[in-house]
């Protein structure tokens, strides 16, 4: 105690170099009394309750289930146990029964912890290494039991008193082997083929041709994609769509049908970014996304934990059969994985996120690409000429927003006249009285400006001489006196059809603020009309036209070439809200120079205060809502000062390029530019675009006005084909296989919760098998290269053994081992140890082959054996465990839907890959709802491994034969016989549609009853009806028809199960 | 009796007892660890998944209602009185200062807008905004200190109907009825009622079957949707149809005959009977013509006021149809997913409470409560547990800028009734305010544990292994509430 007090360092390395008798505390006497009367019944050699003895200083010092060390030599504060005596942790009060540990004898434990916690050596030394001798934990041993599938099966076989059944018969067995390795029946050509030849080389040649086929990859794929959780929406509440998932599907049938060796499969997912296959990682994305995140920082911090979780999960389930997740909180209760074993494998993946990448392209469409693009710059470079330059500060006012001066007495509507039409679609008229003066133009600006007028026409009433005056201060000046019955250009038929006038040159003007242009009634007609006018900077070149209006997405504003060393963006007004642009581009050439990393310094009237709101987001080169700039008020302006004087020629700006967000857009605008700051000259404004809301005009990069507009018209066409097939290329290019960022430190979480941050962990395996040797800041790709290098080395005990259990799983129905995901000693032991590491051998020694494992298993007597159940062999194994018969089972829904459509005729075989057709109607909600499609076509008859994954709702027919949602991950789907499952297959509108379509195909191919009903025997159960059977048939299709016989054969035992 | 099931489950208990006894010298510590309790497997006859089987101790109730208000239902207004919140109406919480929760920052302490009054010989004090339901006071047994884990509705949902945040686990339901089957096996034995809006935010998450045999999934219908493909296809005669099944059969009892006592086919047999029957006995369950009129006005479901109401209410009777009929587990939902904007469609009142409440209340009360009397008068309480519950509760503050309340899962409210819970009956509490559960704090894993428990079911040996997991719907927590049990 008084050494404690001191606390001098000097003093503890003086008793240090005595003897330990002379601490204050002895543990023998002290301290062991005290663990011996009450800890010991628990946590001793006897029971560990917690993983935890206090018999050893390795347990003590380490701790046990909690994660936390029991003991830390000389810090009883943070010793778990103190913590635990002290009643100070919940769950955690020791003794749990009984009274609590004195304060005194507390005392004396933290005293011995304060002094270093000596122990003598019986308690064992400080680190003891756990012995791997689970059997999947141990390296493969080469057993001289047997030296093939048969002979290991035979040994078990013969222990037990059994044999092998004999050989089924060839149609079960082709029909078997289909289903099997291709989920889909043979057809009846297929079966007859093999039933010409009676060799093994016939059976050879067949495993063959079901490996080399496109479909094996398909059936394959459905069983891994069921393991890695793969599905195509987010899950969770609003369970988006996740439109660029799919490649990751067709990369799995893929690396099936290539025969990937196993290894490199692995490797793949794990790391395929780092070794040229980068769609691999779709894997560690491919299950659920919680993306509704809340403003609660410790909830956004347990999404996250969830996420990585999954990924964890997920690879140690898939790879490794080892379950992990339990780490997370706790020590592992079964298996040698520690929390901070759970938190190094945390720290591999902790740079890895949900979201789409960016792949490299195929070399064919980079070729594509390449030739599209180039043809893209070729039409842009002919058609220049027809880049229309913005009329800069043109101001053009409708007749609609004039001001009136004398009631009208209606419009002239439905307006032809030239294109494009400006008039927005109608003119005013008025009775015409002499001199009367109609409706006032006010422009407001000030300076040379070219008026353009416009009128409608087309009627014999309308005025000849309707006079245009331009009011000063000054006085007035008849501007134009014009006949209204014609087009501006003096052409057009008056016959009583409405027209726009077309735009008339009225001259060129000075003008002064408060100036004002009205109509005046002449001395013909006895109507007058008016329509849009445009005042037209002096200098600007070619005639007026209304520009788009502005839009959400993208908006552009080309001008002459101007210097600027300011430019300046004022918003009046916007649709709704404040104004929010998401990236102001000013471009000199082709170079953005508003860029911050230019040397641009952006400032602004006031910002809205936001995270993802920022003034500097306006000229980061980051596009979308949450790079964006809002203004704090409803008008503002945001300024560029560029550090030189820049010649610039083209704006383009948005409120949000990703499309997501609509308001907030300026409708009301002006950019103005600067070299000497308060010397503004306006190169754009909203002045002449199309209000928001109306019909938009021409494109507005060009106008095709002049002789050649027709071929300018016929280019631009050929221009946005050109586009929108490299915009698809390039599309093609986003998959979602994760985004990958440098991480920060991981730390182990005592009870996985995110605020009880615990010592930081580095990058790594679990520490009994494996250390991946990596610093704590390792490079991120590093650490899941390094971690799928230790998964796929033929030195991992588990790996191998893993995947052939597995394989041996989708053969049989039932693994060698039956917790497939579980290797663990939780997990259940192998019914044939032998065998299975042999056949991970094999694996290993065949360049990690699996169609290598898949032709030794259906070449053996073991596979090959009738399914038929024999009673004596049923005493001893009922579940056929021990295979003294091929164990019969029912294909899966896959396997059920795309017999039904194959045997119908209907299978769409050659549309493989690509996006996914879906069994739902989507409503595009917020959250989305996925109703059941009511009709269905060829589009819907493909296999069912290209129907989009989407996660809760299961599809309607189907989904009720334990078709999983892609939720969690599933090693085994579980067999289930429901009522439900019958009405589907009987009344669902998907298969009645079949069993008619099965019926027309057999009336198609015979009129005879007869052979209809063979060809439907030979379809669907790939053998011949018997005389009885056809007899049967015959007089129920006679009563209830052929459709009833279709319906009833489809929903047949025989049809869904395997033979 | 099924010899299959049987025979696999001893093999596997034999092939890990083996393995057990080979290693038991050299893990010794793992024996004592594997577990405390041996997991029990219902043992399911494949012919008859849905035939009631043995619970694990004698039982209370024999079926469950769980009525669940989705959208998160606020305790604040409804059941949980406070006081000092009306006291202090007006004034900022103390130590809410910079307080986050989901939507962002809090603003006032506000009292219920819905007066509060003493109900029944109890005295309870419950709002105005459910007064019919406010009468059946005496009848209740509360949980003032219900407790989530997330305050995010889709998770929320997941976690209060199946345990777990996440996706893809079993419902409570499910779990039920893989362990108990049916007491009626010509009708699902687990039903989902959805709300008339729609399906609740988490969809079919709430009655999915996870891992668990597809046969335990809840079977969605209401009064106005019926079962999916329940019907005989247009242009087929019932008696076309049943000579197609008689036919059918034929084939499969030939099929058979090559497989002697391969139970699997079988079954599947049987699930074509039992379709048949199913198709006969939804229609008539789901048929309200024979409900007397003085029923349906006293339920609501002829009010013309309020045709959302009304439809409720007709959920309503069916659920106490169900219930009649022996259906084991019944969930009714009162809110949809979010359409409409934020609160229009279901409970979660961020901005608007007393608009949005002022709709929800009346749909929600006379029909509940209607319910609830009609199963008494008919002694259905005697064996059914009815659950009243939602994802989690509400802020006792209103939101900044805002005339709502944001989401809480620390401190929420629940109740039970029926057999085996004490009433009238309160259990835990909310602090002063009824912002965080203070007293006899209750876990999501409590109430699992204690519905289980009164089913008669262990909810930690209640296991299925699933992906390297003995799972569990208690996960590895919870603890029965022995305190509210009769």
């Amino acid at each position: 105690m008084v050494i404690a007090a001191t606390g001098s360092w000097a003093l503890a390395a003086i008793f240090f170099l005595f003897a330990p008798s002379l601490f204050a505390i002895d543990f023998e006497k002290n301290i062991e009394p005290i663990l011996k009367s009450r800890c010991l019944e628990c946590h001793g050699s006897e029971k560990q309750k917690g993983q935890f003895r206090v018999d050893r200083l390795a347990s003590l010092l380490q701790g046990g289930d909690s994660g936390e060390a029991a003991v830390v030599p000389g810090n009883p504060k943070n010793s778990f146990l103190i913590k635990a005596i002290r009643h100070e942790e919940p769950d955690y009060e020791m003794p749990p029964r009984g009274e609590k540990l004195t304060d005194a004898e507390i005392a004396l434990i933290e005293d011995w912890i304060r002094e270093d916690a000596e122990t003598p050596e019986r308690l064992g030394p400080a680190e003891e290494r756990v012995e791997l001798i689970h059997w999947s934990f141990v390296p493969l041993k080469k057993s001289a039991q047997a030296n093939s599938i048969d002979g290991f099966v035979g040994v078990k076989l013969a222990e037990n008193g059994l044999t092998l059944s004999e050989r089924a018969d060839r149609r079960a067995l082709i029909r078997r082997l289909y289903l099997v390795m291709l989920g889909l029946p043979p057809t009846p050509e297929q079966v007859e083929r093999f039933m010409d030849g009676e060799s093994d080389e016939a059976w050879n040649a067949l495993v063959e041709d079901v490996l080399a086929s496109p479909h094996y990859g398909e059936r394959w794929a459905t069983h891994w994609l069921d393991l890695v959780r793969f599905g195509e929406s987010n899950g969770f509440e609003t369970n988006r769509e996740r439109l660029t998932a799919w490649p990751f599907r067709d990369w799995v049938i893929d690396s099936f049908n290539q025969d990937k060796p196993y290894d490199q499969f692995v490797r793949e997912q794990i790391a395929g970014d780092s070794v040229g296959s980068p769609i691999g990682t779709g894997f560690l994305v491919a299950g659920p996304f919680d993306t509704v995140k809340g403003q609660d920082p410790k909830l956004g911090l347990m999404q996250r934990m969830n996420e990585l979780d999954d990924m964890i999960n997920t690879t140690g389930t898939a790879f490794l059969g080892l379950t992990t997740g339990c780490a997370r909180c706790h020590n592992h209760k079964f298996d040698p994985v520690s929390q901070v074993d759970y938190y190094a494998m945390q720290a591999v993946f902790a740079g890895v996120k949900h979201g789409e990448a960016k792949m490299p392209l195929t070399k064919t469409a980079h070729q594509k690409l390449t030739k599209i693009r180039s043809e893209i710059a070729d039409l842009k470079t002919k058609m220049e000429p027809f880049i229309s330059v913005s009329t800069g500060a043109a101001v053009a006012i409708d007749d609609a927003a004039a001001i009136l001066l004398e009631e009208k007495r209606g419009h002239g509507v439905k307006l032809g006249g030239p294109e494009p039409n400006l008039s927005g679609g109608s003119y005013t008229w008025w009775t015409r009285t002499e001199s009367k003066d109609v409706i006032v133009y006010q422009p407001r600006v000030s300076g040379s400006y070219r008026i353009w007028l416009s009128w409608g026409a087309g009627h014999e009433s309308h005025s000849t001489d309707t006079r245009y005056i331009l009011q000063s201060v000054s006085g007035e000046k008849e501007i134009a006196k014009v006949n209204q019955q014609q087009l501006a250009d003096g052409s057009g038929k008056v016959n009583g059809k409405s027209l726009w006038s077309g735009l008339f040159d009225a001259g060129v003007h000075e003008l002064k603020a408060d100036d004002k242009l009205v109509v005046r009634g002449g001395k013909t007609g006895t109507a007058m009309t008016a329509d849009i006018v445009f005042f037209q900077p002096a200098l600007s070149e070619g005639m007026p036209s209304l520009r788009a209006a502005v839009n959400a997405k993208h908006n552009l504003e080309s001008f002459a070439p101007t210097p600027a060393r300011f430019v300046r963006f004022s918003i009046a007004k916007t649709n709704r809200g404040q104004p929010c642009l998401d990236e102001l581009e000013i471009f000199s050439g082709d170079k953005n120079v508003a860029l911050t990393s230019n040397g641009a310094v952006a400032t602004s009237s006031g910002d809205f205060v936001h995270p993802k709101h920022k003034l500097e987001h306006i000229n980061d080169g980051q596009y979308g809502n949450s790079k964006s700039w809002i203004s704090e008020n409803t008008e503002g302006w945001v300024q560029i000062e560029f550090p030189d004087t820049m010649t610039i020629s083209r704006i383009e700006w948005a409120r949000d390029r990703e499309g997501k967000f609509d308001d907030r857009v300026a409708i009301d605008y002006q950019i103005e530019a600067a070299v000497e700051p308060g010397k503004w000259m306006t190169l754009a404004s909203s002045a002449d675009r199309m209000p928001v809301g109306e019909k938009q005009s021409p494109p507005e990069l060009y106008r095709f006005t002049g002789e050649n507009a027709a071929q300018g018209l016929q280019w631009h066409a050929q221009l946005k084909q050109l586009e929108a097939e490299a915009e698809k290329i390039d599309k093609s290019q986003m998959v979602y296989a994760g985004k990958f960022a440098q991480p920060g430190t991981t730390h182990r979480l005592y009870r996985g919760e995110p605020d009880a941050k615990r010592e930081e962990v580095g990058p790594d395996a679990i520490a009994v098998f494996a250390s991946l040797g990596l610093e704590a800041n390792a490079p991120e790709k590093e650490r899941r290269v390094a971690l799928a290098d230790w998964i796929a080395s033929p030195d991992n005990p588990l790996t191998a053994r893993v995947i052939v259990n597995r394989l041996w799983q989708f053969h049989f129905g039932t693994g060698i081992v039956d917790t497939p995901s579980d290797f663990g000693r939780n997990g259940s032991a192998p019914t044939h140890p032998e065998l299975l590491d042999w056949l991970a051998m094999e694996l290993i020694e065949n360049g990690w082959s699996l169609k290598h494992m898949h032709r030794l298993i259906l070449q053996s007597a073991t596979w090959q054996q009738s399914n038929r159940p024999s009673s004596e062999a049923m005493k001893v194994d009922a579940t056929s465990r021990l295979l003294w018969r091929f164990p019969p089972r029912r294909l899966e829904a896959e396997g059920i839907r795309d017999s039904i459509l194959a045997v119908t005729g209907s299978l769409d075989l050659n549309n493989r890959g690509g996006p996914g057709f879906s069994p739902f109607e989507v409503e595009m909600e917020n959250v989305r709802h996925y109703h059941p499609k009511k009709k269905f076509g060829p589009d819907d008859w493909r296999r069912m491994v290209y129907m989009t994954k989407i996660r809760q709702e299961r599809e309607q027919v189907f989904g009720a034969f334990d078709c999983p949602d892609a939720s969690q991950a599933v090693p085994k789907r579980s067999r289930s016989t429901t009522p439900l499952q019958a009405l589907n297959l009987l009344n669902s509108q998907f298969v009645i549609q079949q069993a008619d379509l099965f019926a027309d195909l057999l009336e198609l191919e015979s009129d005879d009853r007869e052979a209809q009903i063979r060809t439907a025997y030979e379809r669907c159960f790939n053998r011949p009806a018997t005389d009885m059977e056809i007899s049967d048939a015959n007089s129920f299709i006679e009563a209830e028809g052929l459709n009833q016989f279709t319906r009833a054969m489809l929903n047949t035992n025989e049809f869904v199960f395997i033979p | 009796m099924n010899s299959l099931l049987n025979r696999r489950s001893f093999l596997n208990h034999s092939a890990r007892g083996l393995s057990g006894i080979a290693l038991s010298s050299l893990f010794q510590q793992d024996q004592s660890l594997a577990s405390d309790q041996a997991p029990i497997r219902p043992e399911i006859d494949p012919k008859h998944p849905f035939r009631a089987r043995n619970a694990h101790h004698p039982a209370a109730a024999k079926k469950v209602l769980v009525i669940f208000c989705a959208g998160a239902c606020s305790q604040v207004d409804t059941f949980d009185y406070k006081p000092e919140l009306i006291k202090r109406h007006g004034q900022a919480m103390p130590g809410a200062e910079g307080l986050k929760t989901f939507q962002g920052e809090q603003g006032n302490l506000t009292k219920s807008p819905w007066e509060f009054k003493p109900r029944g010989q109890s005295g309870k004090m419950i709002s105005e905004l459910v007064p019919h339901l406010a009468e059946l006071a005496d009848d209740m047994c509360f949980i003032h200190s219900m407790t989530g884990k997330t305050n995010t509705h889709g998770p929320g949902e997941n976690f209060m109907s199946t345990g777990y945040t996440l996706d893809g686990f079993p419902s409570m339901g499910a779990w039920s009825t893989w362990a108990l089957g049916s007491e009626c096996e010509d009708l699902p034995a687990y039903v989902a009622i959805s709300d008339p809006r729609g399906t609740p935010q988490s969809s079919v998450n709430n009655w999915g079957p996870g891992f668990l045999p597809a046969a335990f999934q809840g079977t969605e219908f209401n009064s106005g949707k019926s079962v999916g493909n329940l019907e005989i296809p247009k242009g087929v005669s019932t008696k076309t149809d049943r000579a197609t099944r008689d036919f059918l059969k034929r084939m499969n009892e030939r099929h058979l005959e090559k497989f002697p006592g391969d139970s699997e086919l079988a079954a599947r047999i049987s699930s074509y009977e039992l379709a048949a029957r199913m198709q006969l006995s939804v229609p008539e369950v789901t048929d309200l013509s024979t409900e007397p009129n003085s029923i349906l006005k006293e339920y609501g479901a002829d009010d013309p006021g309020n045709p959302l109401k009304a439809s409720f209410a007709k959920n309503c009777i069916l659920a106490r149809r169900l219930l009649e009929k022996g259906v084991r587990f019944v969930q009714l939902f009162n809110g949809a997913y979010q359409t409409g904007g934020e609160g229009v469609s279901n409970w979660d009142g961020h901005k608007k409470i007393v608009d949005q409440y002022s709709k929800h209340g009346p749909v929600l009360d006379q029909p509940c409560a209607a319910l609830l009397k009609d199963m008494k008068r008919r002694g259905l309480l005697d064996d059914t547990l009815v659950v009243w519950t939602t994802e989690f509760g509400r802020m006792p503050t209103f939101q900044k800028g805002a005339s709502g309340r944001d989401h809480n899962p620390d401190g929420f409210t629940t109740w039970m009734m029926g057999a085996g819970v004490k009433a009238p009956f309160t259990y835990g509490a909310s602090d002063e305010f009824s912002y965080k559960a203070v007293e006899n704090i209750t876990t999501v894993y409590d109430f699992h544990a204690t519905i289980l428990h009164l089913l008669g079911l262990n909810h930690e040996q209640l296991t299925f292994y699933h992906n390297g997991f003995e799972r569990r719907l208690t996960d590895v927590h919870g603890h029965v509430i022995h305190d509210i049990l009769t």
